[in-house]
């Protein structure tokens, strides 16, 4: 007998690609220092799947999602190599033109902080639509009342009166359900969501994520959640990638990273993280620092703080390779890794 | 039973707001925000009291008032049996010695012209802790006790990791040899690997000194893992206090309730989800008469919205403000 989740992973597992990161490295130049932000990443996202990126500070998880849409400036960025395909066309060719159509219209950001993602001199109902007045030349009346239509479906109370307002006006949540919804008022195909929760209060983080799934249910929108929230993840993503050092360690559905992780960097964190019901066992952090990006270790980047590590690993670059059905870890002892209790 | 090392009465905080011009030719009364409206509570020696809530609830005020950064508007902070708040200069001077805080952001809280060195330095010379001529081995001792190296002792907060940072900060406060450590969102910035390091110093402090702490954080399996007896916050009040497992395991109050059901859980599975508690925190300048959990409360009945719920004594340690606690 099939298990269920086995059948819908497979399903999900049919479904065409719609985002293909391939190969990427994304530097950044500060005077003669190289910062390797993002190091040979490669990732594919298939229509209508959640893909959560999680990882510690500095490990690369936002620079992949702005890559992404191109928001970060060059000087000091640079792409060294790959490419990401988007429905089929190679984004990091594509004139800037091209570019601002795609950003809002088929690919949307929610960005972590939502006071600051909002311009707090322009009313909100305003922010909305300006992509829609932009590009698809909505008349003022119309983006009114369609502003309205989208801060309903967002969960706004009485939208009509406080369409006018402005962010100050409005509480952290409410400011992150607008910016929800500027992000959905395109249609997009994709979302990216980075950190979109970690600003607010958990109740209110509740019913952000119960949105986004809602909205997702909804429209069949593929969906990228970063976070450096492990459980945030585990209970919305299909899928989840672990980031370290600019690196995918471990790429797999959610459910097996959890239980059985294959890389000891997945491992370490589900070790150091103090469970809502736990009790209170003493944690058993990761020794020591991550590197520094401008000098990171030969070969792989966990092996100062692995306790696994071998010499092996230090002599050349460990790729991502498939060790179970469709789970990957860029760890050569993933095998070793996967018969340890965690 | 043994005293209580701190010892907060009627513990009332209110910021006043200035009247606009027109609202005082309007005649409207002047506004002050409560934001922590009676609060009482008692912390033993080598006790954690962990202290959650939402942004609003008042948890970091109440933190600040014990160290009397924040004067009350009424009620009254004792510590050790002495007020915090009155006392001439050098009682109060004595007092802090034995009260220390913990901040959040470990960058802020450090001077960013002085070193390492430089910063532990003048709490032990002003307080003195030791003899002159002891203090850079004092120094090195103490940076030897939250982990950090002697060579660290002359960089400055800005060539740190937040993790160090924070470590610094402790060993600050661990300088004075005081009694009780107030630590304020002390985990809140740092990743969750060195986080799990700072925790682990921090029950190893508790151990070694036989610290009392009041633990301060919005983030629950933190304060579970940390705490002794855990105080929910909401609007100003304490709504339920109790031993750490009767607050997690056999929450009474529907806040606690609904505070712990948002929290996502490792074990579960992607699972469709329905918002536990709708809408914010009331704002603080405009509290319900009643419960103040009232606008939000799933089970609210016609009594929550005019009489204030009294406090109702669960078990011996275990008290929730509600109407329908059983």
């Amino acid at each position: 007998m099939v298990a269920p989740e086995q059948i819908a992973a497979d399903n999900a597992a049919m479904k065409p690609s719609i985002l293909e990161i391939e190969d990427l490295v994304v530097e950044f130049h500060q005077g003669n220092k190289v910062v390797r932000a993002a190091n040979h990443v490669s990732l594919t996202i298939r229509q209508g799947e959640t893909v959560g990126i999680v990882g510690e500070s500095g490990s690369g998880k936002s620079v992949l999602c702005r890559s992404i849409l191109r928001l970060l400036p060059s000087p000091p960025s640079f792409v060294k190599s790959g490419r990401i395909t988007f429905a089929g066309r190679d984004l990091l060719s594509l004139p800037e033109t091209e570019m601002q159509e795609i950003r809002g219209a088929d690919i949307a950001m929610v960005f972590q902080n939502p006071m600051n993602a909002l311009n707090p001199v322009w009313p909100i109902g305003d922010q909305i639509t300006e992509g829609e007045r932009v590009h698809r030349g909505l008349g003022t009346r119309a983006a009114r009342t369609r502003a309205v239509e989208l801060l309903k479906r967002v969960g706004i109370p009485s939208p009509e009166m406080r369409v006018d307002e402005y962010p100050h006006q409005w509480s952290g949540g409410m400011v992150q359900r607008a910016v929800i919804a500027m992000a959905i008022a395109g249609g997009p195909k994709l979302i990216l969501a980075d950190e979109p929760t970690t600003a607010l209060d958990v109740t209110i983080q509740d019913q952000i994520l119960a949105l986004l799934m809602d909205l997702q249910a909804a429209t069949g929108t593929t969906l990228i959640l970063v976070s450096h929230d492990m459980a945030v993840v585990a209970e919305t993503c299909d899928r989840v990638a672990v980031m370290y050092a600019g690196r995918i360690m471990e790429l797999a559905p959610t459910a097996d990273v959890f239980a059985h992780p294959r890389h000891p960097y997945s491992l370490g964190l589900l070790r150091s993280i103090p469970r809502i019901d736990g009790k209170g066992q003493r944690l058993e952090p990761i020794p020591g620092q991550p590197p520094s990006l401008s000098e990171l270790p030969a070969g792989c980047p966990f092996m100062p703080r692995c306790s696994f590590a071998s010499p092996a690993c230090g002599t050349s670059d460990v790729p991502l390779r498939e060790v179970a059905k469709g789970h990957f870890s860029a760890c050569i002892k993933a095998e070793e890794i996967a018969a340890v209790a965690l | 039973m043994t005293e209580p090392l701190l010892s907060i009465r009627g513990l009332r905080v209110e910021f006043p707001k200035r009247r606009t011009l027109t609202g005082a030719l309007l005649g409207q009364k002047p506004m002050s925000a409560r934001a922590v409206d009676g609060v009482d509570l008692d912390v033993y020696p080598r006790e954690t009291v962990g202290l959650v809530g939402e942004s609003g609830s008042g948890k970091t005020t109440l933190g600040r008032a014990i160290l009397s950064l924040y004067q009350p508007s009424a009620g009254q902070v004792l510590f050790k049996g002495q007020n915090v708040s009155t006392g001439d200069a050098v009682a109060r001077q004595k007092l802090h010695r034995n009260l220390q805080m913990v901040f959040q952001n470990p960058y802020a809280s450090l001077n960013p012209r002085m070193t390492v060195a430089q910063t532990i330095d003048e709490a032990l010379r002003f307080h003195t802790i030791v003899p002159a001529q002891d203090i850079p081995a004092e120094i090195e001792r103490l940076l030897g006790l939250v982990g950090l190296t002697a060579d660290m002792a002359n960089r400055y907060p800005q060539a740190l990791s937040g993790g160090q940072c924070q470590r610094v900060g402790l060993a600050r406060a661990m300088s004075v040899q005081p009694s009780m450590l107030v630590l304020d969102e002390a985990v809140a910035a740092l990743d969750v690997s060195i986080q799990a390091q700072v925790l682990n110093l921090l029950l190893d402090l508790r151990e070694a000194f036989g610290l009392a702490m009041i633990f301060i954080a919005h983030e629950l399996s933190v304060v579970r893992h940390i705490s002794h007896r855990v105080a929910v916050m909401y609007l100003g009040k304490i709504v339920e206090i109790g031993r750490r497992d009767d607050i997690f395991e056999r929450p009474k109050h529907p806040y606690t309730q609904s505070l712990l059901a948002a929290v996502p859980r490792l074990g579960t599975a992607k699972r469709k989800r329905q918002a536990v508690l709708q809408g914010d925190i009331p704002s603080p300048y405009n509290i319900p008469t009643g419960c103040p959990f009232q606008t939000r409360c799933p089970s609210v009945q016609d009594i929550c919205r005019s009489v204030a719920p009294p406090s109702i004594t669960v078990s011996a340690d275990h008290k929730a403000d509600c109407h329908f606690v059983t």
